[in-house]
């Protein structure tokens, strides 16, 4: 029997020894030996810079024949002025559409797509990309036709008017898809509507944009000395530098200093907005607030929180809302930095209408409890472990470590930033995670959006703060209408219809008279955040100084120009207005009905007559660039309707209308003391005229910033 | 303009390439393609299961997809606290689910009450079923160790599952991947099914998505080409763990498995450990290939949906599988109709009419594997139709069936064919990609390299053939999104 049963075990143990022979299977994956990794070689990308300036990184790759390029551009969209929204996408478009200097854009289009090769360029919120792709042997030709495109873009008007004919199309497409209404919304929740980090272009800023705007775009940005380029692939570095050399160098520097970036706000209050989306059976969450910079010191305890609390599939927010509840497909969170203001925090999901309200309850338990409880160790670990273990996925690419280089570059940081990272991540332990939490997450800041179908929610958010209820129609484009041409007969005809309204206001002699009016008014305006009840006082200094008082419900606002430049103050801020502003304030003192009529009654503006329309007579007043339309009553002569091309709450050109009522007389001079405004057809002020005095003569103080 | 055909010495073709390739076959029919490439540490790895939701019937729509789901659960010891109490509970969850759904089927008649009970009863089975979960512990396993890209997805024709690792954790891979597809565990199936359900609505939500649904529904009333990957919503309601395990069982065979390791591996350790793992897996039958064949179109077919999103066109034309001896002149057909700014469509309606915004052509939709359609995609800029963007691609269809294309043309398609082989080979999961999905449509990977000689060898005569014989209206289906009259908000119209 023992002999037996020494002969199973030699037995047991012979079979055991082939199975280690052959390689054993340990039980659990977790028993198995992990060899070192094979030596990490990390190919370095090489600095050049040409004597005009321009940086330029390169990394030799002979694998393919394939040679690769990518340069940033010190630019951005956020440059761009708000009544011009979408200059800078459109002329990061039109660079490479529109041709060069010695190619048009469609012979480039072949000359590129016949050699498999591509150029494509375009404008960001904070820096402008040029990327080109080639087969080796093509380099040379392919690297002279991406200089042109950067150094002299023709901006062929054909191509202007294509993009911007995309620009529109874009505009009309911009509320069918969930995610980008979602992303597009929750920017301006955060920046506020009005920033250029999150502003959005609209059919009148499009249309406002010339040819002319994207060449100033270019010249101010587009020099060699603001440009970073970047170079991979199958090719010589020596010989490239010497054809870099060659279609670079002659470029010239400029070194005019480039325009501050605008503000990002250090904080958001906690908040509501909801977008019904008819259409959609699943509904799109986003909750967040402002985020840090890459070079925080606390960046890598938060890539370490974000792995944890929801970046992929082992993260809590996963678990929890995915896994274990079976609410969402996607669904997640994490801290994602800037290189040069203040990341994002997000946290978002997707979730059918009817677990709306349930989704976002778990994921806000989720946040609170990553800030109130520490994690767990193997939790930690974990996500350590991953980090660094794919750490070596940042090498796997030369394309994607020349990028890091001229990224890096770009923002001004080291260029072994990167290096941090290992010893960053390997530092972070529980009280970190606890620490950063609860300095980087703040839920009295939250910002929360959802897009969806708001009738089946399963309960309504309230809970979860005010909602204020988004309208996203796109705002009607402003209609272009054609004005014919003054010829003697309908100037003859307006000079008619001018003077007979000059007899009904009060007649040349008395209007003559006028050097100053001041008015008060009290009413109504529509703004975007509702109904607002405005009262003031607006006086105009012929010819052409003006200021306006407002009272607001958020307080006092002053608006003024002296003739050449303006300011406004508002909460004890005074700060000078922005060229767009001021040319709309001027604009207002060449829609003052005295003044135009003043004019029109001793010969400095011509009428012209249009066609009758609304039972009135139509004359058209030119004063340089500004038309204004007056609408002449047929019995009384009395001016009842102006139109003229006003400007809408978000900036950009929109139709406008006032019409005009309750006349009275002051000093001889017929007005009108009610004025109903319309813009783009909607109800924009319901103004009364509470008191009229003529030829105040006010202090020359009033208009002046000092 | 001929320069780029003069593709440089050193390019890559087949017989520089093979010297890189190591290929194995297990008794059990798994088959490896092993791809040497030792500028990084890391590797890439491909399993691709031929079945896809072509393979499902009526009533099981979203089936394959929904098991991909399942395939990331785990197996009996990965992903459990405690297996043999766990598979208990397990039985429980199936035992309290059939209940439920019977009475459900009363439809009408079902006892309200009865219905009450039964999902308590199921949802009480389920949580004590998850007290034995390791919650995603497959995932967290790879991630710990440094993965990248881990995802996996689901068409007609395939079902893959990729993911990168430090090349030091290749028998980490080899490990879990041969335990979940040969013993995996569908734990937690029916609320990864409403997750699945979430997808699908994620899809349901985009005008594009709600289109190319009916579109593909309107173009197949025989073969199952024609339902949706990610399945009916009613189908999915319906969808039990013995559903996935049989079709586990029948689809998820080694010789139906094909995988590609591209990377800083060894082969003859790679083939070592393959053997020791993968070969643990028994042998059976292989599937059989779907035997429904679509009828010819007796005439054309048009789907409309109405939505309050702004208009889509497409138009598809019937067409052979990709192992037919005309695949390259289809590809040739849709670069030179809708691929790039120097493409027919491109040039006619974006920039000279400017009536779309933008065009494009797919010549595989929605698989390769059966005979499948070649599709071309307009989308109409403000203030034009699909009206006017269908009589200008008819236009140009028409020109390519009686105008033979020109030299230069036909030179272009076939420079942007080699590199663009070129640049999808360049990344490691890019090539797993190609060489598993070559070697499991056309039987062996080299066809990759044979089908850029392939296009290389098309001719205008080619084209103007295959083009009278498959641009013609009665094989044709049309989808189009039209705006509803009544939601019209915002744009020109």
């Amino acid at each position: 029997m023992r002999r037996a049963v020494l002969s199973l075990g030699v037995l047991l143990l012979a079979v055991a020894g082939t199975a280690a022979a052959r390689g054993k299977i340990p039980k659990s994956y977790k028993d198995l030996k992990t060899p070192e990794l094979g030596k990490l070689v990390v190919p370095k990308a090489e600095r050049h810079q040409l004597s005009n300036g321009m940086v330029i990184y390169t990394l030799e790759d002979h694998e393919l024949p394939l040679v690769g390029g990518r340069a940033l551009i010190r630019t951005g969209s956020i440059f761009e002025p708000a009544a011009k929204i979408g200059l800078g996408e459109i002329t990061g478009t039109v660079m490479r559409t529109g041709g060069t200097a010695s190619m048009d854009g469609d012979a480039l289009d072949e000359a590129l797509e016949s050699r498999a090769a591509s150029i494509e360029t375009s404008v960001g919120a904070n820096s402008g990309t040029a990327s080109f792709s080639c087969l080796a042997g093509d380099l040379d030709q392919v690297l002279g036709l991406f200089a042109d495109v950067l150094r002299r873009p023709a901006f062929a008007q054909d191509k202007l008017d294509l993009a911007k004919v995309q620009a529109r199309s874009a505009i009309s497409r911009r509320n069918d898809d969930t995610f980008e209404v979602t992303a597009r919304e929750f920017r301006k929740a955060i920046y506020g509507a009005d920033s250029p980090w999150a502003r959005q272009s609209e059919y009148a800023t499009v249309d406002a944009i010339t040819r002319d705007d994207l060449q100033a775009f270019h010249a101010m940005f587009y020099h060699p000395n603001n440009l970073i380029l970047g170079v991979w692939g199958d090719f010589d570095s020596a010989e490239l530098m010497q054809t870099l050399e060659r279609v670079f160098g002659d470029w010239p520097r400029d070194d005019r200093p480039l325009p501050p970036k605008p503000p990002v706000p250090e904080t958001t209050s906690r908040s509501v907005f909801q977008v019904d989306k008819t259409d959609v059976t699943q509904a799109n969450i986003r909750i967040g607030h402002m985020g840090v910079r890459h070079d925080d010191p606390d960046v890598y305890a938060l890539e370490v929180l974000s792995e944890i609390l929801g970046n992929g599939f082992s993260s809590r927010l996963f678990r929890r809302v995915r896994s274990d509840e079976g609410l969402a497909y996607f669904v997640g969170a994490s801290f994602v930095p800037a290189y040069d203001r203040p990341g994002l925090f997000a946290v978002y999901g997707g979730t059918k209408n009817q677990s709306v309200h349930r989704s976002l309850s778990l994921m806000l338990e989720e946040i609170e409890r990553i800030r109130q409880e520490p994690v767990e160790q193997q939790e930690l670990d974990n996500a350590k472990a991953g980090l660094l273990n794919s750490f070596v996925f940042n090498f796997d690419s030369k394309r994607e470590i020349v990028s890091r280089q001229i990224q890096y570059a770009y923002y001004d940081y080291p260029a072994d930033f990167l290096d941090r990272y290992q010893p960053g991540i390997s530092a972070v332990e529980i009280d970190d995670i606890q620490r950063v939490a609860h300095e980087h997450i703040h839920p009295d800041q939250f910002v929360t959006l959802v897009v969806g179908k708001t009738d089946e929610f399963d309960q309504a958010l309230d809970d979860f703060g005010t909602i204020t209820e988004l309208d996203i129609t796109i705002p009607e484009p402003a209609a272009t209408e054609e004005i014919p041409e003054a010829d003697p007969a309908s100037l003859a005809r307006g000079a008619e219809l001018a003077a007979r309204a000059v007899e009904a206001m009060g007649g040349g002699a008395a209007l003559s008279k006028i050097n100053s009016i001041q008015f008060g008014f009290q009413g109504e305006m529509t703004t975007p955040m509702g109904p607002m009840e405005i009262s003031g006082t607006r006086l105009l200094a012929y010819p052409n100084r003006l200021r306006m008082e407002m009272q607001l419900p958020m307080g006092k606002m002053v608006m003024a120009t002296d003739g050449s430049s303006g300011w406004m103050e508002m909460m004890g801020q005074k700060q000078d207005l922005a060229s767009a502003q001021l040319e709309e304030l001027s604009a207002e003192i060449a829609r003052d009905l005295p003044w135009l009529l003043q004019r029109l009654a001793d010969g400095r503006l011509k009428a012209q007559a249009l066609e009758p329309a609304d039972g009135a007579q139509v004359v058209l007043v030119r004063d340089g660039k500004l038309t204004t339309k007056l609408y002449i009553d047929n019995e009384s002569g009395r001016v009842v309707k102006m139109a003229y091309r006003g400007r809408s709450q978000q900036g950009g050109p929109a139709p406008a209308v006032e019409l005009l009522s309750a006349f009275k007389t002051f000093e001889g001079i017929l007005l009108p003391t009610h004025s109903k405004s319309l813009l783009n057809g909607e109800n924009a002020s319901d103004l009364t005229i509470t008191d009229v005095h003529i030829n105040p003569s006010p202090e020359d103080t009033l208009f002046g910033k000092q | 303009v001929l320069a780029g055909l003069a593709i440089p010495a050193g390019a890559l073709n087949l017989a520089d390439f093979e010297r890189q390739v190591t290929e194995h076959t297990l008794d059990n029919g798994m088959h490896f393609i092993i791809v040497e490439r030792h500028d990084a540490p890391v590797v890439s790895f491909m399993t691709h299961v031929d079945v896809g939701s072509v393979n499902e019937k009526v009533g099981t729509t979203g089936l394959a997809h929904l098991f991909e789901h399942m395939a990331f659960k785990g197996t009996k010891e990965i992903g459990s606290k405690n297996p043999r109490k766990e598979s208990k509970a397990l039985e429980r969850v199936d035992r309290a689910y059939a209940d439920l759904a019977a009475e459900r089927a009363k439809g009408d008649a079902a006892s309200k009450d009865q219905l009450e009970r039964l999902q308590a009863a199921f949802e009480e089975a389920q949580a004590e079923a998850e007290e034995w979960v390791e919650k995603n512990e497959f995932d967290s396993a790879l991630q710990t160790a440094g993965s990248s890209g881990l995802n996996a997805g689901t068409g007609a024709d395939f079902t893959k599952y990729m993911v990168s690792l430090p090349s030091n954790r290749l028998e980490l891979w080899a490990y879990l991947e041969s335990e979940r597809f040969w013993r995996p565990v569908l734990r937690e199936f029916y609320k990864e099914r409403d997750v699945v359900m979430e997808e699908r609505r994620m899809n349901e939500s985009r005008p594009v998505g709600r289109l190319i649904e009916e579109f593909l529904a309107a173009a197949y009333k025989a073969h199952p080409y024609g339902s949706p990957t990610l399945g009916h919503m009613s189908d999915l309601q319906q969808l039990t763990r013995q559903d996935a395990e049989a079709f586990y069982s029948k689809y998820y065979v080694p010789s139906n498995t094909t995988v590609a390791i591209v990377g800083d591996v060894d082969p003859k350790r790679t083939i070592e450990l393959v053997e020791r793992y993968f070969g643990r897996i028994p042998r059976r039958p292989t599937p059989r290939p779907v035997t429904t064949v679509e009828p010819p179109q007796r005439g054309e077919k048009i789907v409309v949906v109405d939505d309050p999103s702004q208009p889509i066109y497409l138009v598809g034309y019937h067409k052979p599988a990709s192992t037919d001896p005309d695949e390259a002149v289809y590809a040739a057909i849709s670069d030179i109709l809708g691929q790039g700014r120097t493409s027919r469509l491109h040039k006619r309606l974006v920039k000279q009419d400017k009536i779309a915004i933008q065009t494009g052509a797919f010549p595989g939709l929605p698989g390769e594997k059966y005979p499948n359609l070649l599709l071309f995609i307009a989308v109409p800029s403000v203030g034009h139709t699909n009206d006017e963007v269908a009589k200008a691609i008819d236009e140009e269809l028409e020109r390519l069936r009686t105008e033979p294309v020109s030299d230069e043309e036909l030179d272009g398609v076939k420079a942007r064919a080699r590199a663009q082989l070129l640049r999808r080979l360049s990344s490691n999961q890019g090539m797993a990609w190609l060489l598993t999905d070559f070697q499991v449509l056309n039987g062996d990977w080299r066809e990759l390299f044979r089908y850029v000689e392939h296009i290389e060898s098309v001719t205008a005569e080619d084209i103007m053939r295959v083009a009278d014989e498959t641009l013609v209206r009665r094989n044709r289906i049309v989808g189009e999104v039209e705006t509803e009259e009544d939601s019209e908000k915002g744009g020109e119209s």
